[in-house]
């Protein structure tokens, strides 16, 4: 029996860089204030919501970045605390009792800003927890990063940031599951992963 | 193959939640963006910790977006107003003095008591606009009030350009109702975005365009700027802001000079075929050959077309074969046939001359007008025309539609959609004693301030009462508003969940409670629900709900037995209708389920083409054209019966003003507001820090502008000083701001100031677009209130 | 990013130059034949290799600074077989480990050259791992071979310009001491040059991101134009001060002129610097 391995689709051709799934990460996992887990970059001018080109030549694309769950994950093997690990079912973990707050996560994974450090405790806006309740509070002087929204997934519900997409271009399911949406987009539309070069093999995968 | 543990397929489970030791409630984000999307409010220890999305029966209309999401921060917001507060400083001074629920009724009683006695009933104003679009909390229950106290009731004013123009052609008027359900949109071959940012605006219409798209739609964006639409879109064309009735009557020149045009649907389903006297400009009736005037209007004048078998003028009904061209002598009436007036004003329209007013290729407008009137079905989204000619724009638009009969059909519509408050009971609950408000278009009230008159009668206005609108924010000319709407007021109450532009300029301040501290209906123009909104907490601080609010102002001004019912009756009493009851829409229901599919899936407006005009058919000829509202002023009829390219009011290269404000502005919306609402939000702020203006690098150059600059964007009428931004997406020759923001968010001025108030009595609306400025580099530390 | 990796860019100075000059005046006991072990050479050896013991441990002290949870440091060799940095907490606790014994033994008299040589391999595993925290990440400007010759450079560097002050103090500068000093002093030069030459060409290389493609805009190691301007001026700045202090050591030493000790202690100083900047500067190309 195949094992099960989790995987995000993106459609960058649907995406519209509205922010919702940001918004609904950093609510359901009551981020701190700043921190950002997923972010939406704009493809386009150095600007947020600007063009690539000149006028009327012009091209815009959005394209959301977190984690992107490494099959050979770069932070995994960095991280000289088994802080960060990988679940049997791909995801990739940080755990913050065990995290040293040695950043080298951060230094390791080719990808810009998906990981945040507390350099500080952690400040918010309300002075009372928000988000899911199964949340883990975060901890000063460790690394955060998404996780796939595990305590979710693992009660049988979708990640935050993935039901919410106002223009349904975001999916998430076990790849190694033949009737699962995400097997099946992967199957029959043309796809990309970011990075590829670096040969961590990462489990979010975009449609182009 | 067995899955192992439990599947991942749902987004979100009250089931889990509740093990987990919240409690989950049912409401709806209910602001003005129209699509009115269902929220769980999950609240632990008393607490609303988290807004999630909340499925509608049917999955497709699943939606939320990041305001919704964000709406914790909404009820917890720092700048929530806490209690009533009077002035204690002049207005707008911020000096407040905190009074009892009590006082604050009591004084806003023996006020509106004092006014209505010495000046009479119309003397104080009741003034919403789309803050909160509940039926029984939000914008529509103050029309109870106003009807009941006889009072006046300033009309908004907004976005009824293009839609009236659009809607005279359909026999609706000024109504939203014109597209078919947005879902319906993925059954479209052909989708023209016309004036609208859909993905920012209106994200959850956008991705039934963008499901059409897949499915190998053709999608158009019709736009000055290049906006995410534009980006998405097939083909993007960039037009002069302010020139797309030009546009859209070029693309009705093509269709007529290549005989692109339905002539079944126009013969059968438009004014086509119908005669219009020389002398009067109205169809020719079977009384005007009889000379018997039916005795009363509810009986039908038959309309008079040509037959060509016989060769005469007859009555419709007996007419098997009716000219659709012509110019004919009936009985001693010169008559010409509708159509044949409109090929000849759109004859004046050819895209080598209208290239030159859109700036669009000539080969640009003939190909989009083929892809509209033959790649089938067709629909237009079109966004609202903030230019004084957004009536021909609309008027336009229906011509379209008109000629290549791609309305009331699957994947076949034009216009905006607002289908809402279709199967309810609105008489007993509006007017239960009768319509008795005054109606005062926003945009003409100064005229009626300063001439203390309407319709010829005195009309003097002393007080205001306004809820669920941050007027000073948005409404155009801020200044105006300021310097002589407001000083012409003697007494003015705002109602609001935090403190906006517009509390900051009034004389008492009430705290509202949040949308989710009570209970409400909601009905989605964008989707075929009617659902229950939850209270899922109670009023924060000392706020209270409106109704709440109306039945103490109720009971001080003597009508009180008028709000004996409670929240729960009222929308007993709105859904109490047939109707409602077919489609299951019944208290217990509601109660049970909390969502009801009141509307079918995909709606097609006016299927079977059974328009709401007075002829039964597409009114693209108008026979009489009437203002929007009766204000006693007539209107130019010669240049409406058939639409008329009109240059913007003032953003024109004929206006001479340009010499000396040579840029468009543009005040745009986005996606990190809803008009003002969610302006001080934390989690937005965060993604999006302070408004900034958006101008071509060309444009910057010549001024010395970099982006990060800050800049003063100014005109005769005001400034606002912000941070630049260079941006390629701009149309060289044209600004944008963001609207929405407050005035204490820019370093100084507001983006409202520049815009301007000009009154077209055909539509009244609001131009937001059609401005003229200029931007100049300035030294930030000149401004003393920079933060 | 030099003012929050503070502690990683001192912990980066003081290994080196402990295990430098362990693993110079090792190697000089080493060669040295009996005959010639003069009293201000043993003195000299002797002190410098008993000095780099606390720098090791002032270089331990002062890297868990950097970390968040610095009581949580023992955690950080649990991953020996794939962290390059669990590896260099091994060695570079090895190195500590192997010196405290070594200098226990010494004290006793005994001389032991299997630890001193398992000393000395610590030490320079421990150098190789923090070079390769660094290598392994593939950023641009840290994947090369000049990371290397930063890192194990200043062994070198740092080793040889600190065993020629300690030896300008105990006055052992002659004879063959004083050639195997002059020697380490060349190689330092040799590094110099080549990293002169690695530089040059990193210089060329290094160029602001501006391809328009997906990958340039979600990697951390886009580089604009400030931060490879400010990059040239800490390494431009560092490799000036390391090249005239070692230059200057070299000449003094080959002049043979009693130089005072403050000299060679502002010289020593002024290469400390040198590195110092030249390691600030390597950082500025990390993630921010």
């Amino acid at each position: 029996m195949a094992e099960k391995r989790y995987v995000m689709v993106v459609d960058i051709k649907r995406c519209i860089g509205c922010h919702t799934c940001a918004i609904a990460c950093k609510s359901g996992n009551n981020l701190p204030n700043e921190v950002w887990w997923n972010r939406v970059l704009t493809f386009g001018g150095k600007d947020m919501d600007t063009p690539h080109g000149k006028f009327p030549n012009l091209q815009k694309q959005y394209l959301t970045l977190a984690c992107q769950h490494c099959e050979n994950p770069a932070c995994v093997k960095a991280c000289p605390a088994e802080a960060t690990y990988k679940r049997e079912d791909g995801v990739v973990m940080q755990d913050y009792d065990k995290c040293l707050g040695c950043r080298l996560c951060i230094m390791a994974c080719p990808y810009d800003s998906v990981r945040t450090y507390n350099e500080d405790n952690p400040e918010y806006y309300m002075d009372f927890p928000i988000g899911d309740a199964m949340v883990e509070p975060q901890q000063k002087g460790t690394v955060s990063k998404c996780n796939f929204c595990v305590d979710r997934i693992d009660n049988g519900l979708l990640p935050n940031c993935v039901d919410v997409c106002p223009a349904k271009a975001r999916f998430f399911g076990d790849v190694e599951d033949p009737e699962s949406e995400v097997y099946k987009l992967l199957k029959s539309n043309k796809h990309t992963q970011l990075l590829a070069d670096k040969r961590t093999k990462p489990s979010v995968y975009f449609l182009i | 193959m067995a899955k192992q543990g439990t599947s991942v397929s749902e987004v979100s489970s009250p089931e889990v939640s509740s093990a987990q030791g919240e409690k989950v409630f049912s409401c709806v984000c209910i602001g003005n963006c129209q699509s009115r999307c269902r929220l769980f409010v999950h609240v632990r220890d008393g607490k609303a910790v988290k807004t999630s999305m909340a499925p509608f029966p049917d999955p497709r209309y699943n939606r939320v977006c990041l305001r919704g999401l964000s709406q914790v921060q909404r009820i917890y917001d720092p700048n929530r107003l806490k209690y009533p507060m009077k002035r204690a400083g002049e207005r707008g001074e911020g000096k407040w003095e905190r009074i009892s629920w009590d006082e604050a009724i009591e004084m806003i009683t023996t006020k509106f008591r004092g006014y209505q006695d010495e000046f009479g009933k119309q003397s104080i104003a009741f003034s919403t606009v789309s803050g909160d679009m509940g039926f029984v909390q939000g914008i529509y229950s103050i029309k109870r009030l106003t009807n009941l106290l006889g009072a006046t009731e300033t009309e908004y004013s907004l976005d009824m350009s293009d839609t009236f123009g659009l809607g005279r052609v359909l026999g609706n008027g000024g109504v939203f109702n014109q597209r078919n359900d947005p879902a319906d949109l993925a059954n479209a071959k052909t989708i023209i975005v016309w004036a609208a940012n859909v993905p920012d605006s209106h994200p959850h219409d956008w991705r039934f365009i963008a499901d059409a798209q897949q499915a190998g739609a053709k999608v158009i964006v019709i736009d000055p700027r290049y906006t995410t639409a534009a980006a998405k879109a097939d083909r993007w064309i960039s037009i002069r802001p302010g020139a797309d009735p030009a546009l859209a009557m070029s693309m009705a020149n093509v269709i007529i000079t290549e005989k692109l045009y339905d002539e079944e649907f126009m013969l059968n389903h438009t004014v086509a075929p119908f005669l219009v006297r020389e002398d009067t400009k109205k169809f020719l009736r079977q009384s005007d050959l009889t000379g018997i005037k039916p005795e009363s209007p509810a009986i039908p004048d038959p309309y008079i077309v040509w037959d060509l078998i016989s060769n005469e003028g007859k009555m419709l009904s007996e007419v098997q074969k009716p000219a659709l061209e012509g110019n004919y002598i009936v009985g001693k009436f010169k008559v010409s046939t509708a159509y044949t007036l409109l090929r000849e004003e759109m004859a004046k329209y050819p895209p080598e001359k209208v290239a030159e007013i859109c700036e669009v290729e000539p080969e640009v407008i003939r190909e989009v007008a083929r892809l509209y009137a033959q790649n089938k079905p067709s629909s237009i989204y079109c966004g609202f025309i903030q230019y004084n000619n957004g009536l021909q724009t609309g008027h336009a638009w229906g011509i379209l539609a008109s000629l290549t009969g791609n309305i009331a059909k699957p994947g076949a519509s034009v216009g905006h959609c607002g289908l809402s408050g279709y199967n309810l009971n609105f008489i007993p609950y509006l007017f239960p004693r009768g319509m008795n408000a005054h109606i005062v278009p926003w945009i003409y009230l100064k005229e009626v301030l300063k001439s203390g008159k309407l319709k010829g009668r005195d009309h003097p206005i002393k007080a205001m009462f306004i809820i669920a609108s941050n007027v000073v924010c948005n409404a155009t000319n801020q200044k105006e508003i300021l310097n002589t709407i407001f000083p012409a007021l003697e007494f003015i109450v705002a109602v609001d969940m935090v403190e906006t532009d517009t509390t900051k300029y009034a004389d008492l301040v009430l705290p509202a409670a949040h949308w989710f501290e009570r209970i409400d209906i909601a009905q989605g123009p964008d989707q075929p629900h009617t659902t229950l909104s939850e209270k899922a907490l109670e009023p924060a601080y000392e706020s209270k709900s409106t109704t709440d609010i109306y039945r103490l102002i109720a009971n001080g001004m003597g009508i009180g037995e008028f709000y004996k019912h409670s929240d729960e009756e009222f929308i007993q009493m709105l859904i109490d209708t047939d109707l409602a009851r077919a489609s299951g829409l019944t208290w217990e229901n509601l109660v049970e389920k909390k969502v009801i599919q009141t509307l079918p899936t995909c709606w097609v407006n006016w299927a079977g083409n059974k328009f709401p005009s007075p002829s039964g058919r597409l009114e693209f000829y108008l026979e009489d054209p009437k203002p929007r509202i009766d204000c006693g002023i007539e209107i130019d009829k010669s240049r409406e019966h058939l639409p008329v390219f009109t240059p913007p009011f003032e953003a024109w290269p004929g206006n001479l003003l340009m010499k000396k404000y040579p840029l468009v502005y543009h005040t745009v919306r986005q996606r990190w507001r809803l008009h003002s609402q969610w302006h001080g939000t934390p989690w937005l702020r965060e993604l999006d820090a302070e408004p900034l203006v958006k101008i071509h690098p060309e444009d910057a150059g010549t001024r010395g502008v970099k982006t990060g600059d800050v800049v003063e964007v100014f005109n005769d009428r005001g400034h606002v000083v912000l941070k630049a931004v260079l941006s390629e997406e701009m149309r060289p020759g044209m600004v944008s701001v963001p609207k929405g923001w407050q005035r204490h968010q820019f370093i100084a001025g507001s983006y409202q100031e520049l815009t301007q108030d000009h009154c077209n009595t055909s539509d009244f609306n609001q131009s937001f677009y059609d401005v003229l400025c200029e931007v100049r580099k300035v030294d930030k530390s000149a401004y003393q209130n920079f933060k | 990013m030099i003012r929050k990796e503070l502690s990683l860019i001192v912990n980066s100075i003081l290994v080196p130059l402990a295990a430098g000059l362990f693993i110079f005046l090792a190697v000089f006991r080493l060669i040295l034949p009996d005959g010639t072990d003069s009293a201000p050479v043993k003195y000299f050896t002797g002190t410098g290799m008993a000095l780099s013991g606390p720098v090791i441990l002032l270089g331990i002290i002062v890297s868990l600074f950097h970390l968040g949870n610095p009581f949580r440091a023992y955690r950080s060799v649990k991953k020996i077989d794939t962290s390059w940095l669990s590896r260099e907490v091994f060695f570079t606790g090895a190195f500590f480990g192997l010196w405290l014994l070594y200098y226990i033994l010494e004290s006793a008299g005994i001389v032991n050259s299997y630890v001193i040589c398992l000393t000395i391999m610590a030490g320079f595993l421990s150098i190789v791992s923090m070079a390769n925290i660094y290598h392994s990440t593939g950023k641009p400007g840290w994947s090369g071979f000049n990371t290397y010759t930063g890192f194990l450079g200043s062994i070198i560097i740092l080793g040889s310009v600190a065993v020629a002050s300690i030896a300008v103090f105990y006055r052992a500068f002659s004879g063959e001491a004083g050639n195997l000093i002059f020697i380490s002093l060349l190689m330092a030069l040799f590094v110099t040059a080549l990293r002169f030459i690695q530089q040059s060409f990193l210089f060329a290389k290094l160029k602001p991101d501006d391809e328009w493609n997906m990958d340039s805009l979600v990697s951390g190691s886009s580089l604009n134009e400030a931060t490879i301007s400010r990059y040239k001026i800490f390494m431009i700045a560092g490799w000036l001060l390391s090249f005239t202090g070692i230059v200057f050591s070299l000449l003094f030493f080959k002049s043979g002129v009693l130089v005072l000790n403050e000299v060679f202690a502002v010289l020593f100083a002024v290469v400390l610097a040198g590195e110092f900047l030249e390691r600030c500067g390597f950082y500025i190309l990390g993630p921010e």
